[in-house]
């Protein structure tokens, strides 16, 4: 074991553990907090969104494309040189979460708004034929349906999440990236210590996207 | 309210040429070698598809600011001093690779098996067939996707600007550090970004709608 | 609600519906005694699905009046006269009194066949849910189906999923069954019993409109037959009549068709 760690001067990459070890846990508190804020908009959002009342709609349309059509880093960055200038002094963390959560929020809803349409009208129909009202058909029999159409995709924007989670290191927050970068440039070491970062967010969305995989059989069974 | 952004403007051009070169270069060749891969990739099979599905694999589970700061540090370490742009360049071409390998792959899969039937009933070659019955039409069926896919990377050029390299959001921080005049420059820098993305977003939701009639 | 038994089930006075520049319905009026079994055939683009479609108010009459069981759907008149829409929960408590059979079944794919025939009564009757089991269990056994009760819709053949889509409606207690063209998407042996099911239920004395392609089935059945072409009702009458003696052109040349398929 010894043998194996200093032939690929991982031993240096030992040392340096718990640096790397506070990075990975600050990205885990920024993916999930940015997770639970984006899921929390996206269903917000998709309300208003599909209500067809046109100030409303077209408001929320332009909105959703201007964040959809603009660099995430850019949001980031306006989030956390902005905000205080308007009077809210939030730390990085929260301008960073914000960021996260309004853009990914924003692509949520879309996917929200496709699976909710994607349900056949013959669902209406046949609901709506039965005496149901609107709102019955809508929660009974359309929503159950579009939850599982929904799920995968929202999964993969959530793993998406996950890695954009390393741009919050442009704005100093020390999670997994900047961990990296900061070794690397204060001891002088080799580029081995990114392939060791790069290692952990594979483990991290693998992970995640296995966790996925078990949420969508266990929807598939209950139905 | 908006002087301190259009008083840089011209500046702000210089950094969205920038940009739009970055994007030609990494998207462009990113895409063109995707393309290749894909097709490849669904295809061939075998070794040939593993190695590639690995290759997927590892670029879309890495932000690609790793593999940003990766090239960044790495090739100069291997001797290969071809300077931050293009080790940036390069990590672009790679990611952009990956997905447009992935959605070529669909668009060749997804090609009704019955046309390749009636191809090889007619005798041709499964090199012909490729050329002459797959390829056109996954081509015009991924079109939508690989405009998609394009914006999200013009998207990623700006990420190079965290690496270090000059482009147009690295001299929006710029300008901002030295203003503060955070608001402005930021929103109309993001402006800047959407003029140049949001059309080819239209063309791809044009282009879906219309195939969706057709089929 | 109406207990005068001469009051018809369903009233469509002067019906008019035109999609944009489209006109589908071009003035169609009819009766439907209680009781009676009505088909209606015709051409395709005739009209036929979008009148009886208009009969549960899935389709918005343009002018004109429909009333079921004498009381008016989707629009009432006021005292001016004029056309006022009806409220969602008004539409939706007559549409509970008028079942209907789709062409594609409709059925819940997300629910088992018990879920499907129970989930209206309980949610919009607010029946009991061990009472609604029970006349599910009922209903299924009616059409055949008692040993399919927790099966998921897709599991069945096309032939059960529809013959648990008339459990579904009849599971309301409808005053009246709607059927568009509900063989016309299955198989050909599946056919059968479904129109079995429907024969049954005529027997029994339910009230039905129903659109068909298939005409022995809509001789078998009905007690009246109204052909439609273009909007309008060319022809109407016995079923034995209609079709071995037409009097209009159109029903002549639509019957050519169909030739061999009679005696």
């Amino acid at each position: 074991m010894e043998i194996f760690i200093d032939y690929f001067g991982l031993s240096f990459i030992q040392s340096q553990l718990p640096r790397f070890w506070n990075g990975f846990q600050l990205t885990i508190a920024i993916a999930a907090a940015s997770m639970i804020g984006a899921v929390t908009w996206g269903l917000l959002l998709v309300g208003p969104r599909m209500s067809g009342i046109k100030p409303i709609v077209w408001p929320l349309m332009a909105y959703v494309e201007f964040i959809r059509n603009t660099p995430l880093i850019l949001q980031i960055y306006l989030s956390y040189f902005g905000l205080p200038l308007i009077g809210l002094p939030l730390s990085a963390f929260i301008c960073g979460v914000i960021a996260i959560a309004s853009q990914h929020g924003a692509f949520l809803c879309e996917i929200i708004r496709s699976g909710i349409e994607a349900v056949s009208k013959q669902q209406w129909e046949g609901a709506l034929a039965l005496g149901m009202t609107k709102r019955k058909a809508k929660y009974n029999v359309i929503l159950p349906q579009a939850l599982l159409k929904v799920v995968p995709p929202i999964g993969n924007q959530l793993v998406i999440l996950i890695k954009d989670t390393s741009l919050v290191s442009a704005i100093g927050i020390i999670e997994l990236t900047l961990s990296g970068k900061m070794v690397i440039e204060r001891s002088g070491a080799s580029f081995e210590v990114f392939l060791f970062i790069a290692l952990l967010y594979l483990i991290l969305t693998t992970t995640f996207g296995l966790i996925l995989r078990f949420v969508e059989i266990y929807l598939r069974e209950r139905q | 309210m908006f002087d301190v952004f259009f008083s840089n403007l011209p500046y702000f051009m210089k950094g969205a040429v920038q940009t739009v070169w970055l994007a030609l270069a990494g998207v462009g060749f990113g895409t063109i070698f995707g393309l290749i891969i894909g097709v490849a990739n669904a295809s061939m099979g075998g070794g040939v598809a593993k190695f590639i599905n690995v290759y997927v694999f590892l670029i879309r589970g890495i932000p690609v600011l790793v593999w940003m700061f990766l090239a960044y540090y790495m090739l100069p370490q291997l001797g290969l001093i071809i300077g931050d742009l293009f080790a940036v360049i390069g990590s672009l071409i790679l990611y952009t690779g990956a997905f447009v390998s992935e959605i070529a792959r669909g668009a060749v899969l997804s090609v009704p098996k019955h046309q390749i039937d009636s191809a090889k009933a007619l005798g041709m070659n499964k090199f012909n067939i490729l050329r002459l019955v797959i390829i056109p039409q996954a081509m015009k069926m991924s079109i939508p996707s690989l405009l998609n896919n394009s914006v999200m990377m013009i998207k990623a050029t700006a990420y190079v600007s965290v690496v270090g390299v000059w482009e147009l959001t690295y001299a929006a921080r710029e300008v901002v550090e030295r203003t503060l005049a955070a608001f402005q420059v930021f929103f109309g820098v993001m402006c800047i970004y959407f003029l140049i993305c949001y059309p080819l977003t239209i063309v791809a939701s044009q282009l879906e709608k219309r195939y969706s009639y057709e089929h | 609600m109406n207990t005068d038994k001469e009051v018809p089930m369903i009233q469509a006075k002067e019906i008019h519906k035109s999609f944009g520049d489209l006109k589908v319905l071009n003035g169609i009026s009819f009766n439907v005694k209680r009781g009676e079994v009505i088909a209606i055939i015709g051409p395709s683009g005739s009209g036929k699905s979008t009148l009886l479609r208009c009969l549960n108010f899935l389709e918005e009459h343009d002018n004109g009046e429909i009333l079921i069981d004498g009381d008016p759907l989707g629009y009432s008149l006021n005292e001016n006269k004029t056309r006022v829409r009806q409220s969602e929960k008004e539409i939706a408590k007559l549409r509970s009194n008028v079942g209907m059979v789709f062409q594609s079944f409709n059925l819940f794919p997300h629910r088992s066949v018990k879920d499907n025939i129970t989930m209206a009564p309980i949610s919009v009757k607010k029946i009991k849910i061990s009472e609604a089991n029970k006349s599910a269990k009922k209903l299924l056994d009616k059409v055949g189906l008692l040993d399919k009760i927790d099966e998921f819709p897709s599991r069945l053949s096309g032939g059960q999923q529809q013959r648990v889509a008339i459990a579904r409606a009849l599971a309301m207690e409808p005053k009246v069954m709607l059927f568009d063209e509900v063989t016309s998407a299955l198989d050909p042996e599946l056919v059968g019993e479904v129109l079995y099911a429907i024969k049954q239920l005529a027997e029994e004395g339910m009230t039905m409109v129903i659109v068909t392609h298939e005409m022995q089935f809509a001789m078998d059945v009905s007690n009246r037959l109204i052909f439609m072409d273009s909007g309008k009702i060319i022809e109407e009458g016995s079923p034995q009549v209609l079709l071995k003696n037409p009097n209009s052109k159109r029903l002549k040349e639509f019957l050519h068709r169909f030739r061999s398929s009679f005696a």
